[in-house]
């Protein structure tokens, strides 16, 4: 099975670590990621392809549950994955069809790491 | 007002009137900020107790169970008991110390990741950056764990935010309680219609039921379809055992007439349960005949493992009380009512010694219906479940999920504290006993009444049991030939015990049991041979119960 999500989450501490983790967990590894903050970066929008030999429906029920993920679309046509770089903020600095990987550090957590800010 | 003080005014808003817990450095000005504080503090004796003692105390109660610990060390000592939470789905906040917010990922001393080492174990977690945010953190965090699917919530506190003066600080952002959703009407006609047609429903009942407050619901419903019921481990006591139709608990270590009940109906109607393994054994081989109309809060369980007929999401008695329809389903009822009675226990063991399900059933005659049982986990955990008899969900705590040794004990001092009044006894084996034996501490400093049931066969008994019957009696690392004298560990800490090994001891062991005021220590010693019985392989139908010599 392979399916494409799209996602918004709140962004809170670990927020993407948390979805990350019930992606892992539940058996659903991640074939392209794209994510970028928005809402003056208080939200991200984050676009993954995934595969599993699990049903997707069995995922989408565990990443709506999460408080952070704000809202879920999931679709089995994963032949939407060719607009998912140019839907990216970012998609610009990218090669042609591959999806972009953005760095994803919460503002706190990079001024936490840094005793010297 | 410091960040403390606020944490501390916060929880009072909430209701917290004890918190189990165990001091260290980066927590300290909390237990500063305790000594002015009107809210109980239970100090365990290792970090484990506290996160089950609270977790004991939320079973028994309904209400939000509240421990805390030091950063480090004390934090990743929450851990089990946070997973136990998670697992059974029970309501539990736990504050954790942490290291100052410019020293976090440096590997300062006592510093671990607890927010990211719980986050597959918490239905969520908060960092806590700035002391503003903590009112509403607090009155966030304890809205999540009670609210839908309950379950436990991480606050890690860094110490500078809990001593950092935070003015007057004191409102939370006051956020509205989730209303339960409502199943969709169309679901509901759909369900019922289901249920009409069904020659063979059966209900299949889970711990959902007793967080969702609807016990009573779940009662009218049964009392109205008349249809019998099964439990899982969670669900015991949402029908009362003395209850004609209750059948008893399905699976692993299922009655009989609960299993066949199960493989033989045509429509299941499972209420607040998750198709556990140990509850489905082979799943595709689960009730197979039947349908499924499944109601629960969490919509990530519904289909999950077993497709479900008829999703009923959200409220559950909304959903109860449109399903309790009189039904004409006489002559199924009578054919389980007859296997009830047809596969009913023998309780006459041939057997000099103690036969653990006898003793355990005639102790729960004896306690009525206001004794609370907590167990530990392997056999004896087992025979509590299908001997003694419960009238109420939060009369039996047991670690399901997570089966975690250890758990009786502090889940008992837990439950203790949330009815002071109640008689709680905790059934433990002799492998689980010792590893919480710690907190013996606890219930003598406290002078809690708490009672223990101590079943020694001198082995891990499940393991041993296993090994015996599917390794070919090879037995590795289950030999506990060695342990303590129970009695005079009991006695070193305070507590009064003493030890019976004769079947004849054991009514007297029974009135000691209920009548001794303060806390005791009853050691008795059963046959290491014992096995618990019925047993499904792992892997197979529930059909197939194997059956041994009862010891």
């Amino acid at each position: 099975m392979r399916a494409l999500l799209q996602l918004e989450v709140r962004n809170s501490e670990g927020a993407l670590d948390r979805i990350f983790g019930v992606l892992r967990r539940r058996g659903y590894r991640i074939v392209r990621l794209a994510a970028d903050r928005f809402e003056e970066d208080a939200c991200f929008d984050c676009v993954m392809v995934l595969e599993s030999e699990r049903p997707v429906s069995a995922l989408s029920g565990q990443l709506r549950k999460l408080f952070d993920v704000r809202s879920l679309h999931v679709s089995e046509q994963c032949d939407a994955a060719p607009a998912f770089a140019s839907e990216m903020k970012r998609g610009e600095s990218l090669e042609e069809g591959k999806a972009p990987i953005v760095a994803v550090r919460n503002p706190a957590e990079i001024s936490a790491a840094s005793p010297m800010s | 007002m410091t960040g403390a003080e606020a944490l501390l005014r916060a929880l009072e808003r909430e209701g917290v009137e004890v918190i189990f817990g165990y001091p260290g450095g980066a927590i300290l000005p909390v237990y500063d900020a305790l000594t002015q504080s009107p809210i109980r503090h239970i100090l365990v004796r290792h970090e484990q107790g506290a996160a089950l003692a609270a977790d004991g105390y939320a079973r028994a109660t309904g209400k939000v169970g509240v421990c805390m610990a030091t950063s480090g060390p004390g934090a990743t000592n929450l851990v089990t008991g946070i997973a136990n939470a998670y697992m059974d789905s029970v309501p539990v906040v736990a504050i954790t110390g942490q290291v100052p917010t410019a020293l976090i990922g440096t590997d300062a001393f006592q510093e671990v990741d607890i927010y990211g080492i719980t986050m597959p174990i918490v239905k969520h977690s908060f960092l806590v950056r700035r002391v503003a945010e903590l009112p509403a953190i607090v009155h966030e965090a304890f809205r999540i764990a009670r609210s839908g699917r309950r379950g436990p919530v991480l606050i890690d506190l860094p110490k500078d935010v809990a001593s950092q003066v935070a003015g007057t600080c004191g409102e939370a952002t006051e956020a509205s309680e989730n209303e339960a959703l409502r199943p969709p009407p169309d679901e509901l006609k759909r369900a019922a219609h289901l249920l009409r047609e069904s020659q063979r429903p059966l209900a299949y009942v889970g711990g959902g039921v007793r967080w969702a407050n609807a016990v009573q619901e779940f009662r009218a419903f049964i009392q109205t379809t008349q249809i019998p019921v099964v439990s899982t481990l969670m669900g015991l006591g949402a029908l009362p055992a003395r209850d004609e139709l209750f059948l008893g608990m399905l699976g692993m270590h299922g009655l009989k007439a609960a299993n066949f009940a199960v493989q033989s109906s045509d429509l299941l109607v499972a209420i607040g349960v998750r198709f556990d393994d140990r509850a489905t054994g082979k799943l595709a081989e689960f009730a197979p005949h039947a349908k499924v109309i499944h109601l629960d809060a969490d919509a990530a369980e519904v289909s999950k493992l077993r497709k479900a007929d008829v999703p009923l999401l959200g409220d559950l008695r909304t959903s109860l009380r449109s399903l309790s329809l009189p039904l004409a389903v006489d002559a199924w009822r009578a054919e389980c009512l007859a296997n009830k009675a047809g596969y009913a226990w023998n309780y006459n063991a041939p057997t000099d010694g103690i036969y653990a399900p006898r003793f355990l059933k005639e102790l729960s005659e004896a306690a009525g219906d206001e004794t609370i049982f907590v167990c530990d986990v392997g056999q004896h955990q087992m025979w509590v479940a299908q001997h003694c008899g419960f009238s109420r969900p939060e009369q039996h705590l047991s670690s399901g999920g997570l089966g975690a040794m250890g758990y009786g004990l502090p889940a008992a001092i837990g439950a203790q504290f949330g009815h002071p009044q109640a008689r709680v006894i905790n059934v433990a084996g002799d492998g689980s006993m010792l590893m919480n034996v710690q907190e013996l501490a606890t219930v003598k400093r406290y002078g809690l009444p708490v009672k223990i049931l101590l079943l020694d066969n001198q082995s891990l008994g499940m393991v041993r049991q296993w090994q015996e019957i599917f390794f070919a009696g090879r037995y590795s690392a289950v030999d506990l030939s060695d342990n303590p004298d129970f009695v005079r560990l009991a006695e070193s800490f305070g507590i009064p015990a003493f030890c019976v090994e004769k079947k004849e001891e054991v009514p007297g062991a029974i009135q000691r049991l209920l009548q001794e005021p303060g806390p005791l220590l009853v050691h008795a010693r059963i046959d290491p041979r014992a096995n618990v019985w019925p047993l499904v392989p792992p892997g197979r139908s529930n059909s197939a119960m194997l059956e041994g010599a009862h010891r």
